[in-house]
């Protein structure tokens, strides 16, 4: 009868004292209690499993169970509240040589830790999580846990009896788990069906029903009977369990992982042009979501590099990407750059309503020497700015190609960057099809000149 | 919105009285070399390292340069040794520190987070935390000389010091310049590392300077602790907003022509 072992006054002799830090027994759980069946049953199933057990490693949660992982004699994590299965994970994908069993309580596992062991199941990582579920928080008092049946006499008064209890291997098929097995802590059969789920490759849940007498079994009479009659009553779960059938999550991430292409070194970009101007540019570009305002901030410090400039490119978009101000400040120099904010921006380009609302009290800020390039169909705040203006609509330039156009404009000018910079620039940026349509659009553009406003 | 609001939550985040180590970097190109100081500092020390990036060094493109991975000096941590049965997972070795069992390598380590003594066992007693806790402390503050860098910037002849980290740091580069051109000797300590905290080089400095000015995106976190460090020495004075935006180097040349004419 090996999983009604129990861990008090053992002999030196015991068959499990090879697994057992013995140094630190006596331990610390109450007369009687659960746990010390389940934990003699995993060390048990452990010995029999044919494992290398020096890569077994456990790891436990906090409460009552989550003391297992100080008295086994394997690498043992005792982690905390709630966070034995991430744990875990990360172990196991770091080290898939090794036996990753995990070993708590139901109020570690399934309600501080109860987002971790759905992930844990959909994951399907390979972990057997043997939850030693005793329907209340011990430790702490005996107050109600996420399996605290409704009819149940605790000491956190009538919350329990206003909460469903968790069917936790009905949460675990639901979540992916390909293995989750209710065992009655009394059951003679305790170890094999450990055994069953350490063999499992993929997330294994053992949900052993078992005694706590120092809190919840003062109030709540239970016994082997009563154990298994409320076992019995719960639904069948071998077909779905079944149908969740798949690749553990290791294993496949590795082969996925070994398809994959590394990506080409970063572009060293060599200085070869003279750039329009010396000294610090702050260029403001001023759009709508779909203006492809940011990727002309990136063309334009790429611009920028390949006259031998630094360039700094800061952008202010809303979370979402498709409706909205689109925003990028600039600033490129012939000297590293400190401050990276702009507060007087040599260089405007305006090209749709949103943005200049979102950057409306700068106008009043510029003097003659600041140029604003803006699109005809937008309407600034009053400024002293110098404004040059592209009818875009009569040129037929769609609203998602204003900001490459308005990069040709400035080029032209030698606004920052000029024609060649640009080129270059466009080269790093795209390649293929985009290329080719960026360089005709250019192009295009060429013989398109701004008018004074 | 960009800040520097969690300066004190990085130093005291967790429960109970321990060291940390925080680096701040102010541009992209410092954010790829401190992440990987990070990772040495961490294997070195054996502690979490935090990376504060804030948001505006997060979210700035840059110019980075990535040097071959051969030329990237990589620490690792001091593995186990020596006879099993004897070996001890939180006996301290050189600079304090433990060597590290790996899972797997038939060590049987236990790791707890209760205050435990040197075999990684809880020691729930006053003598049990009062060493653990000197642990945990001494092995950052025994070799702090080692940990901490900083960069100073024409502080050499400064009358008025600014204190400063992460992207405020750029601002206050700026500021430094502009101020010497208006004829103020105004100099930059810039703190790459946060936690542990300078604090020998922050009295030294309040020794020798009129004022100390820490510009930081918070309500003033990092400027008390210059504060305590100055001594009374030097008045501290904080140049910092809620965030949102990064201070403007004109805002602190104010300050620091203010300072100045007092």
């Amino acid at each position: 009868m090996e999983g009604r072992t129990t861990m008090k006054a053992q002999p030196a002799d015991h068959p499990l004292n090879g697994l057992l830090r013995t140094e630190r027994i006596p331990h610390i759980w109450c007369p009687g209690c659960g746990i010390g069946t389940a934990f003699s049953a995993c060390l048990t199933a452990l010995l029999n499993s044919g494992m290398d057990l020096t890569k077994t490693a456990m790891v436990s949660g906090i409460g009552c169970s989550g003391r297992a992982a100080g008295y086994v004699k394997l690498d043992s994590y005792h982690t905390t509240h709630g966070r034995a299965i991430p744990f875990a994970t990360g172990m196991k994908l770091a080290r898939p040589e090794l036996n990753v069993v995990v070993f708590s309580g139901d109020g570690d596992l399934f309600a501080i830790g109860g987002n971790h062991f759905i992930h844990g199941a959909r994951r399907n990582v390979d972990l057997t999580v043997v939850c030693v579920n005793n329907f209340n928080y011990g430790m702490t008092g005996g107050q109600c846990s996420a399996t605290t049946p409704r009819e149940a006499q605790v000491e956190s008064g009538f919350l329990n009896r206003l909460e469903a209890p968790l069917d936790i291997c009905r949460v675990a098929a639901a979540a992916g788990a390909g293995f989750a097995a209710r065992v009655s802590g009394y059951d003679p059969l305790l170890s094999e069906r450990m055994q069953q789920a350490i063999r499992h490759d993929g997330f294994a849940l053992v949900d052993i029903w078992g005694i706590c007498p120092g809190r919840y079994g003062k109030r709540n009479p239970i016994s082997p009977g009563s154990i298994n009659a409320a076992l019995d009553r719960l639904p069948d779960l071998t077909d779905t369990l079944a149908a969740n059938a798949r690749d553990e999550y290791g294993r496949a991430y590795r082969e996925e992982a070994a398809k994959l292409v590394a990506p080409a070194p970063p572009a060293l970009i060599e200085a070869r042009f003279p750039p329009p101007q010396g000294g610090r540019r702050e260029i403001l570009l001023l759009g709508s979501a779909g203006q492809r305002i940011i990727t002309a901030g990136e063309i334009l410090c790429l611009a920028a590099a390949t006259a031998g400039l630094h360039a700094t490119q800061k952008n202010d978009y809303p979370i979402t990407v498709m409706r909205g101000h689109s925003v990028s400040e600039v600033v490129c120099s012939d000297r590293p750059i400190d401050y990276t904010g702009i507060d007087r921006p040599n260089l405007v380009v305006a090209l749709a309503q949103e943005g200049v609302a979102r950057k409306a009290g700068i106008f009043r800020e510029l003097g003659p020497d600041t140029v604003i390039l803006k699109a005809r169909d937008v309407s600034l705040p009053d400024t002293s700015g110098t404004i040059l203006e592209l009818d875009f609509k009569a040129l037929g330039i769609r609203s998602q190609d204003r900001a490459l156009a308005a990069l040709g404009e400035l080029a032209d000018r030698r606004l920052v960057l000029t024609r060649d910079m640009l080129g270059a620039a466009l080269q790093l940026r795209f390649s293929g099809r985009l290329l080719d349509a960026a360089l005709k659009q250019l192009e295009a553009g060429g013989n398109s000149p701004a008018v004074v406003g | 919105l960009g800040a520097q609001a969690d300066m004190m939550q990085a130093r005291w985040g967790s429960h109970g009285h321990y060291e940390i180590i925080a680096l701040a970097p102010a541009s992209p190109q410092e954010l790829f070399h401190l992440t990987i100081t990070a990772f040495n500092l961490s294997e070195t020390y054996r502690l979490p390292v935090l990376v504060m990036a804030d948001e505006v060094v997060g979210h700035l493109s840059e110019r980075v340069v990535i040097p071959p991975a051969a030329a990237v000096k990589t620490r690792e941590r001091v593995p186990a040794s020596g006879r099993r049965d004897r070996y001890k997972p939180f006996q301290r070795g050189a600079c304090g520190v433990a060597p590290m069992a790996a899972a797997g390598a038939g060590y049987a380590v236990h790791v707890s987070g209760l205050t435990h003594d040197e075999r990684g066992y809880p020691d729930m007693s006053a003598a049990g935390q009062e060493k653990m806790m000197t642990w945990l402390t001494e092995k950052i503050r025994a070799n702090r000389d080692k940990i901490i860098q900083t960069e100073s910037y024409r502080l050499d002849d400064a009358e008025i010091a600014i204190v400063s980290y992460g992207i405020s740091a750029r601002s206050s580069l700026a500021a430094v310049d502009e101020a010497r051109a208006a004829g103020i000797r105004a100099g930059l300590l810039r703190l790459v590392t946060v936690w542990p905290f300078p604090e020998e080089l922050i009295r030294d400095l309040a020794g020798r300077v009129r004022a100390l000015v820490t510009v930081e995106l918070n309500l003033g976190q990092i400027h008390l602790e210059v504060e305590r460090c100055a001594r009374g020495q030097a008045p501290a004075i904080l140049v910092g907003h809620a965030g949102g935006a990064v201070i403007p180097p004109e805002e602190i040349v104010a300050r620091l022509s203010a300072v100045s004419r007092t």
